[in-house]
């Protein structure tokens, strides 16, 4: 494909269970993300990401400066909701969002989503997108969205779509897989027109909506998939919003089973490593949220084992660390010397300890939160690598 | 374990060369000041202390309750600084002393390896004023966290400090603010400051590695602060501190009571001026003879959202609408990594757009660059004989 084949997004199963395995859906898989360069194993995990960069760890700069390497966390999640509004700004900028965040080398890959996963706010469905800003609600149309794709060039992003969730009525489901599969076809007719000047690949995500109401979720699969040529994968919208877990399994069965398997499948909002699990088992790739650094706002540091030595050791101190999850702020860490979770290879643990953490906590100091974040990120990612 | 054998290594290795060189008083085990270069009343000199040797002038930030607000200490160590402040007053209520010296001290304790200075608890009598109650004894602080009261003596604080266990540890003496127009308790404060230092001598159980530092108080009238230099330089102690300064007061006066306060105390030991930080003040106090100071401007100011820079004003607000479109660097002076990376178009666009937080933590890490290149500036002025042009050229801008 012309436009600098390095740069587009591609996606390749490395190893996938045995198709014979359990019902239907495609299973779960091990794949490999290439795009510009950067490559990627999946399952893997999406950071969200405000304009200030990973919640209280920020953009390339601190990133680095915390030890989490570009190879620990390959992609940031930015939003057109929080930067839509900017479109002039950015556009004035000419040059891409990379840049305007500070990651000069583009050592990361970027993802556009429309939405964040980390708020959910019910907007009108309509033509256009409403977006949220300090100065009050503004509309953003198709058009808007691919001019700001055009010239903040992440690497890749999700069309443009209205999010409604599991529960959405049949009325609704309808109107929204309506207007997000006119959407898919302009988006794309306006980027085979872009392609005549613009290099640039515009690697996008296809939405396919998971809503209870069977007729409009078939419909979304059955027609979006007539795009798969143009499409870099699919994004599943509506999980993580209400939905119980045998619903989700169901649908997402239901839905997997019926697009190729030859393309990444992301989901935004499920960050809870069992429900991860689920997802994974189920053939789900990439998952945006903000799941560990939304613990270490609240003082809590994630612990939860899987696949490691110290499992079977004896002399293990803490119950709760066996549990998953350590609240620092609990009087008990007041003389703990030891890092948050002995042999954790992050920052935080190779150069503080537990009772470190709990008096920066205690004395509602920034820090507690970034010291938090990096061992969270670290060991989430390390759940995703085991 | 590493911190705790490097450091033992370091005070040994003072000891081993203070016997040897037998240059400096006995009675200063764990410092050495050694003046390099001076240019008037101005001097560079070489500060030896347990955890790490470096030159003066320097700017100390401060580090409150055991951070650097929003910094890990390999960025501010990165950033340069060779000392930083803790404060024995907030540090002594949360963890409190106890839990202090169960871990092993501040540096242990928040993973710095290079020097810490705290300060007694004094300044808290003009901050928390109304929560303090003052008394030949010490002094009775209500919490304003919780309510407990606290009875700072100068026995307590110098204990807590000793728990701590910072390079250098400050006096507790009686402080009233320079606004005060009250001279019969000036000159009360500054005869129990001098009843205090003795105190606080006698409690002082670790003199081989921390350093006792007196401080002089006196107000605004320079008789006073001639009495009390002259009794607290009978301690021998080593290093003394101006405070009782930067509270407010005019200008002028408190220019003319560091130089006529300075050139008083020891040339031969370092001379702190306490709680001054905007740029202005440190270029004329290190002209009047000044090595260290302390001040929460810099890092306070970023949190709000202030770049400091050579401009007119001395610092840069990014919450100004016309930023949203400057796409140039924060500081076309500054080389610091902040500078390096972000314009000021994104870094308004955080002020505005709730990203405060990481905001605040660029801004600390510019503004902490700024201060050391400034110090780094005069430093080189004087070693180079031409601190007149430096420092027209910084009053230029």
């Amino acid at each position: 494909q012309e436009g600098g084949s390095e740069t587009k997004f591609n996606y390749e199963v490395v190893q996938g269970r045995n198709e014979g395995e359990g019902g239907g859906g495609s299973g779960s898989r091990v794949g490999k993300v290439k795009c510009r360069g950067i490559e990627f194993a999946t399952p893997s995990w999406i950071p969200y990401c405000n304009k200030g960069g990973i919640p209280s760890l920020g953009t390339e700069l601190t990133l680095n400066a915390h030890e989490l390497s570009r190879e620990l966390i390959p992609v940031l999640q930015f939003s057109f909701e929080e930067f839509g509004q900017h479109s002039t700004t950015l556009q004035k900028f000419n040059q891409d969002l990379h840049n305007y965040v500070g990651d000069h080398s583009k050592s990361r890959c970027v993802y556009m989503a429309v939405h964040d996963p980390h708020i959910y706010s019910v907007m009108p469905c309509s033509k256009k997108l409403w977006i949220q800003t300090p100065a009050g609600r503004i509309q953003m149309t198709l058009k808007d969205y691919i001019s700001f794709i055009s010239y903040t060039k992440p690497d890749f992003f999700a069309c443009l779509s209205h999010e409604v969730p599991f529960s959405a009525t049949k009325k609704q489901s309808f109107k929204v897989v309506d207007i997000s599969l006119q959407w898919l076809k302009e988006s794309i007719s306006l980027i085979q027109s872009q392609s005549a000047t613009s290099t640039h690949p515009f690697n996008i995500f296809a939405v396919i909506h998971a809503t209870q109401d069977e007729m409009s979720r078939k419909k979304s699969v059955m027609e979006t998939i007539k795009f798969d040529d143009n499409l870099s994968g699919y994004l599943i919208s509506g999980v993580g919003l209400g939905d119980d877990i045998q619903n989700r399994r169901n649908i997402i069965t239901e839905i997997l089973s019926n697009i190729p398997q030859s393309k990444p499948r992301l989901v935004s909002r499920i960050g809870n490593p069992g429900e991860v699990l689920d997802c994974i088992d189920l053939g789900i790739d990439l998952f945006n949220s903000d799941y560990p650094t939304f613990a270490s706002e609240n003082g809590l540091a994630i612990t939860f084992p899987f696949a490691d030595p110290w499992w079977n050791e004896t002399g293990i101190r803490d119950e709760e660390r066996n549990l998953g999850q350590m609240n620092l702020r609990d009087k008990r860490y007041l003389l703990d010397k030891g890092a948050l979770y002995p042999s954790c290879g992050c920052f935080t643990c190779k150069n503080h300890t537990a009772a470190y953490i709990h008096h920066l906590l205690a004395t509602h100091e920034m820090l507690a939160a970034i010291l938090l974040s990096i061992h969270n990120i670290y060991h989430y990612q390390q759940f995703f690598a085991a | 374990e590493l911190v705790e054998g490097t450091r033992r290594e370091t005070v040994k290795a003072t000891l081993d060369s203070t016997c040897s060189s037998g240059a400096v008083e006995d009675d200063s085990p764990a410092l050495k000041f050694k003046v390099l270069k001076t240019w008037g009343r101005a001097r560079v000199a070489e500060l030896q202390l347990p955890h790490h040797t470096f030159k003066t002038p320097v700017f100390m930030p401060v580090g409150t309750q055991g951070t650097i607000k929003g910094l890990t200490t390999s960025q501010v160590e990165s950033i340069g600084c060779p000392i930083i402040l803790g404060n024995t007053y907030h540090l002594g209520h949360r963890p409190g002393g106890d839990v202090m010296e169960a871990l092993g001290g501040l540096h242990k304790f928040m993973n710095w390896k290079r020097n810490i200075l705290t300060d007694s608890g004094g300044f808290q009598m003009v901050s928390l004023l109304k929560f303090a109650q003052i008394t030949e004894q010490g002094v009775t602080f209500e919490s304003p966290h919780d309510g407990s009261t606290m009875l700072l003596t100068p026995e307590k604080s110098i204990q807590l400090q000793n728990q701590i266990g910072a390079d250098i540890i400050m006096a507790l003496d009686d402080v009233v603010s320079s606004t005060l127009q009250d001279e019969a308790r000036i000159e009360e404060a500054m005869h129990r400051t001098i009843r205090w230092i003795d105190r606080c001598i006698s409690a002082h159980s670790r003199k081989h590695d921390q350093n006792l530092f007196a401080i002089v108080q006196g107000g605004l009238n320079p008789t006073l602060r001639r009495q009390c230099v002259s009794e607290l330089i009978k301690r021998n102690l080593p290093g003394y501190a101006i405070g009782g300064l930067s509270g407010g007061e005019q200008k002028d006066k408190f220019a003319q009571i560091v130089a006529f306060t300075a050139p008083l105390l020891p040339t031969n030991k370092p001379r702190y001026l306490m709680g001054v930080g905007y740029a202005t003040d440190l270029v004329v106090c290190v002209c009047l003879g000044v090595d260290m100071f302390d001040c929460v401007f810099p890092t306070r100011t970023a949190r709000f959202g202030t770049a400091l820079m050579n401009v007119e004003g001395g610092g840069l607000n990014l919450k100004k609408s016309e930023l949203k479109t400057d796409f140039g660097r924060l500081d076309k002076e500054c080389k610091c990594e902040v500078c390096e990376t972000y314009s000021r178009s994104y870094l308004h666009g955080l002020v505005v757009g709730g990203g405060e937080k990481e905001l605040g933590q660029l801004l600390t890490y510019h503004n902490l660059s700024y201060q050391m290149r400034l110090m780094k500036g005069l430093q080189d002025g004087i070693m180079e004989g031409n601190l007149d042009e430096v420092v027209r050229e910084f009053f230029k801008k």
